[in-house]
């Protein structure tokens, strides 16, 4: 492909050459759209430092300082149990992450094309499943009267499983959901690593007497690795922000203590408490986490690849 | 409609006091008119030039379907108003964001906690020059007084539109009781009607029906008890404010059964009242669990299958019974317990003031605010709130022996179809119907509600309330709760609840708002460990420990507050209408 951006003229001087412009012509409108979705709202930030009622213009507003950010740490309880739960849920949720990868692998070594398609397709379908219905499902399989507890009645146990109501388990229950829903989605990507490793690879292996189990853990998996450690590192930079969706839905007074994740307690503090700026201050915290987390994962990744994402 | 408001006979006497001297008060208003309602029969709209659409938000979930109203209730009001009705199902939190972001519909029916959201951030229409071409709704100006004097607002516009008005209250009984305890009367009988002393009895009794009956004919669980989330602390406390003689003039004020002023969730409020009952309910069995994790549609589902053993709500019953009657067993079903002193709400009072929850407003955004004043006082007239009660004459009503009253097949519909709301319009817009039920409307002398007559009790009445009825000396549900009355086995409602009460009370700032909210908040998270205590040591371990979580949250501070605007609004009661019991 040609370079983009072409030297001419003054050395060191850089000039723009046609498809550098045509380029960013075509990247314009994507820019437009991540200002406008991405950036623009981040003005909304400022109602955290007034004592905002809605409908009142914000010049007519008092204003509040750093008043909202010190309630936060004041009484710090709420914060610090939603930020351990979204930091548990979410590390558990990256701990399972490889567990896409054996899948993909398994998947690759399945011999019959038709089989391996119809797996793919099944297990990425749930993917494309909302929260709504996936709590559904959920309660259909676990609740008292579901297929879990009545197979359970009729083979004789007298104990029943509830694990939508269960606080001790429910770490553990939201991860295996997250696996069910995401195993499918997230091996396609690996299945697409596999696919470009060079098959001659393989074929020395053969010749140098590698069975399958050596090929895959010698050719296949370091293959696969950098996708791997790439998605990991863009996930643990994001992992504040992810599936309030699915928190929001398995939420219940008998789990709370341990679903509570930032995100939601941002909802409950401005649209059930109705403190606007409270919630945008909690906001504005967990936007401060999400950085230092992204920027400490670029240290690690760079000392560890020698390459920085950003 | 989750909740109503009722009051005994002997209140209608004080209530009307009251507005008068309030409308004395309130000076300045042009348009005042005699509570008495001398209100001409009729509507006077007609269909303005030209059919405009008004968007309608609800402050619930919309019980018919949402979008363009398409039934002949919804259309004859097009035909008489010009005005298609666009209603937009809602919920609290849906209230909240459309107030915070300022997207607003035509017309909003606005629960009384976002009122003042709504009043401050001017998001609502004052309605002063709109009123003046109003002529059926300016007859209430009283009833707008009182909404001001509630949200202390004091800039000499009126806002919000009180719903379900009655010019002329007078007391009336109601078919079944309202809200409370029912159970099933095929198992009661069955146990030889054992005397229940107080709720709490009702909990080993339903512990053996349970036993005797764990599974419906099809075999499914059946509970003794249950609950649902969504609702947020309601299913705790409401049944026990209506059937142990509590009283909530406000969401804020609420008092014991002695009359004496408590906040709800003291530790000596209704709300552990009820957490204590579902206490006892956990530790004898009969709880269902996932009272804690269903929402309300998954807890109707048990409801309609025959799979509980109790409900809460009189607006249930239909439903809950017709499981039995699709079954062909006319006398299995639910009726409201009796148990020794429990309070009757068989009587019911609307009042001059209307109800205190929700009202409506016409939104800064509405594009033709007159078209829609023109609407709602077509609604406020009694061809428009008959209308809206009792749907079309020669259809769904017709004149028989000179009085209006249901057609036989509208009372069978309305009792065996529980789509008959939603495919005719009947009783569907309630939030939109200006005047009561229980208004006389003076070209016929009746009740404007047609569901409230002889002949649709007799015809209503089937052999499982006839069997109840009969037991207890009465001619159908309501007239039993009466006799006991009478007989001084039950109370009438507490004499604490003042319709008008909330008007004469200083009301809280937002800071004290969010601290509720808040003490709401932790409540729902916690209560459920306080329910699941394995003995009485465990529970008060739990309760003291979530006393603690929302006496931290600034309860204390709530409470000093209500208590105070309890006690000054009773003093400017007793000025008002003198001696108070």
């Amino acid at each position: 492909m040609a370079s983009n951006i072409t030297a001419r003229g003054n050395p060191g001087r850089k000039k723009i050459g046609k498809d550098g412009v045509l380029l960013f012509l075509l990247s314009t409108p994507f820019i437009a759209c991540m200002i406008a979705f991405n950036y623009f709202p981040v003005y909304g930030w400022v109602y955290a430092f007034f004592d905002y009622k809605p409908g009142i213009p914000l010049a007519q507003t008092p204003f509040a300082g750093f008043a909202h950010f010190k309630a936060m740490f004041d009484a710090p309880d709420d914060l610090i149990n939603a930020l351990v739960n979204t930091l548990a849920m979410n590390f558990l949720n990256i701990l399972l992450s490889p567990l896409a990868i054996v899948f993909a692998i398994m998947l690759n070594e399945v011999r019959s094309t038709k089989y391996k398609k119809f797996v793919q397709t099944f297990s990425t379908l749930p993917n494309f499943i909302s929260w709504v219905l996936v709590f559904s499902l959920t309660f259909a399989f676990f609740s008292t009267e579901g297929l879990v507890n009545t197979l359970l009645a009729k083979l004789g146990s007298s104990h029943a499983v509830d694990p939508i109501g269960n606080e001790r388990i429910t770490w553990l229950f939201q991860a295996g959901i997250t696996v069910w829903k995401t195993l499918g989605w997230s091996a396609i990507i690996y299945i697409a690593a596999i696919a470009g490793i060079d098959g001659e690879l393989y074929g020395a292996a053969k010749v140098d007497g590698a069975n399958r189990f050596r090929a895959i853990w010698h050719i296949t998996v370091p293959g696969v690795l950098p996708t791997f450690l790439v998605l990991l590192l863009l996930s643990i930079s994001n992992m504040l922000s992810s599936s309030f969706d699915q928190y929001f839905v398995f939420y219940n007074p008998l789990v709370a203590g341990k679903i509570e994740v930032l995100d939601y307690y941002v909802y409950r503090s401005g649209i059930k408490v109705g403190d606007y700026p409270f919630a945008t201050a909690v906001g504005m915290f967990k936007t401060l986490v999400s950085v230092i987390l992204l920027f400490s994962v670029n240290f690690v990744s760079k000392k560890i690849r020698g390459q920085s994402m950003i | 409609m989750k909740k109503t408001k009722a009051s005994r006979p002997m209140s209608v006497a004080a209530a009307l006091c009251l507005t008068a001297a309030l409308t004395a008060c309130s000076g300045g208003n042009s348009n005042s008119a005699s509570p008495s309602g001398s209100a001409a029969p009729g509507g006077s709209s007609s269909p303005a030039a030209g059919a405009v659409k008004l968007s309608i938000s609800w402050d619930q979930q919309f019980n018919g379907t949402p979008g363009v109203q398409n039934n002949p209730v919804a259309n004859e009001i097009k035909a008489k108003t010009g005005v298609t009705m666009d209603i937009i199902s809602s919920d609290p939190d849906k209230i909240k964001v459309m107030l915070a972001g300022g997207d607003l519909p035509d017309i909003m029916i606005l629960p009384p906690d976002q009122a003042k959201v709504a009043l401050d951030g001017k998001l609502v229409m004052p309605l002063d020059e709109l009123l003046a071409k109003a002529p059926n709704i300016s007859k209430f100006q009283t009833a707008l007084d009182v909404i001001n004097a509630r949200l202390n607002n004091t800039d000499g516009h009126h806002y919000f539109l009180p719903i379900n008005i009655a010019p002329n209250a007078k007391p009336f009984s109601n078919y079944a009781p309202w809200i409370g305890w029912y159970t099933r009367w095929d198992y009661y009988k069955e146990q030889g009607y054992p005397e229940l002393k107080s709720y709490d009895d009702m909990i080993p009794m339903l512990a053996d029906e349970l036993k005797k009956h764990p599974t419906t004919d099809e075999g499914k669980k059946v509970y003794g008890l249950s609950g649902w989330t969504d609702w947020g602390l309601w299913s705790y406390y409401v049944p026990f404010v209506y059937a142990e003689g509590w009283t909530e003039s406000t969401k804020n004020t609420t008092t014991k059964p002695d009359g004496s002023y408590v906040y709800r969730y003291a530790a000596d409020g209704p709300f552990w009242r009820g957490v204590e009952f579902y206490n006892k309910a956990f530790r004898a069995g009969i709880l269902d669990k996932e009272a804690f994790t269903q929402k309300y549609s998954d807890y109707q589902g048990k409801v309609k299958s025959g799979q509980l053993l109790t409900i809460h709500m009189g607006w249930e019953l239909d439903g809950a019974n017709a499981y039995f009657k699709a079954k062909g067993q006319d006398d299995k079903g639910f009726v409201a317990q009796v148990v020794d002193g429990a309070t009757s709400q068989a009587y019911s009072l609307q009042s001059i003031v209307g109800l205190n929850d929700p009202w409506i407003v016409i939104s800064k955004n509405c594009k033709d605010p007159e078209r829609a004043i023109a609407f709602l006082d077509y609604l406020y007239s009694y061809e428009g709130s008959g209308l809206l009660s009792n749907g079309l004459k020669g259809t769904q009503w017709d004149i028989e022996n000179g009085k209006p009253e249901f057609t036989d097949a509208t009372i069978k519909a309305r009792t065996e179809d529980k789509d008959f709301g939603v495919k005719t319009g009947v009783g569907l817009y309630g939030k939109l119907q200006g005047l009561g039920g229980s208004t006389v409307d003076p070209s016929t002398g009746a009740y404007l509600d047609y569901g409230l007559t002889e002949k649709y009790f007799k015809t209503k009445l089937n052999p499982l309330d006839k069997d109840y009825s009969e037991h207890y000396g009465g001619t159908y549900p309501g007239d039993a709760w009466n006799k006991l009355v009478e007989q001084g086995k039950a109370k009438s409602l507490s004499p604490a609840f003042i319709p008008a009460l909330p008007a004469l009370q200083s009301q809280g700032d937002d800071d004290l708002a969010k601290i509720e909210a808040n003490i709401e908040q932790i409540l729902i998270k916690e209560t459920p460990k306080a329910v699941m205590a394995k003995d009485d040591a465990a529970f008060q371990k739990e309760k003291e420990r979530i006393l603690g979580l929302v006496n931290k949250a600034g309860m204390p501070q709530a409470d000093a507050f209500w208590k105070k605007s309890f006690e000054d609004g009773m003093a400017k009661y007793k000025e008002l209408v003198g001696d108070v019991k």
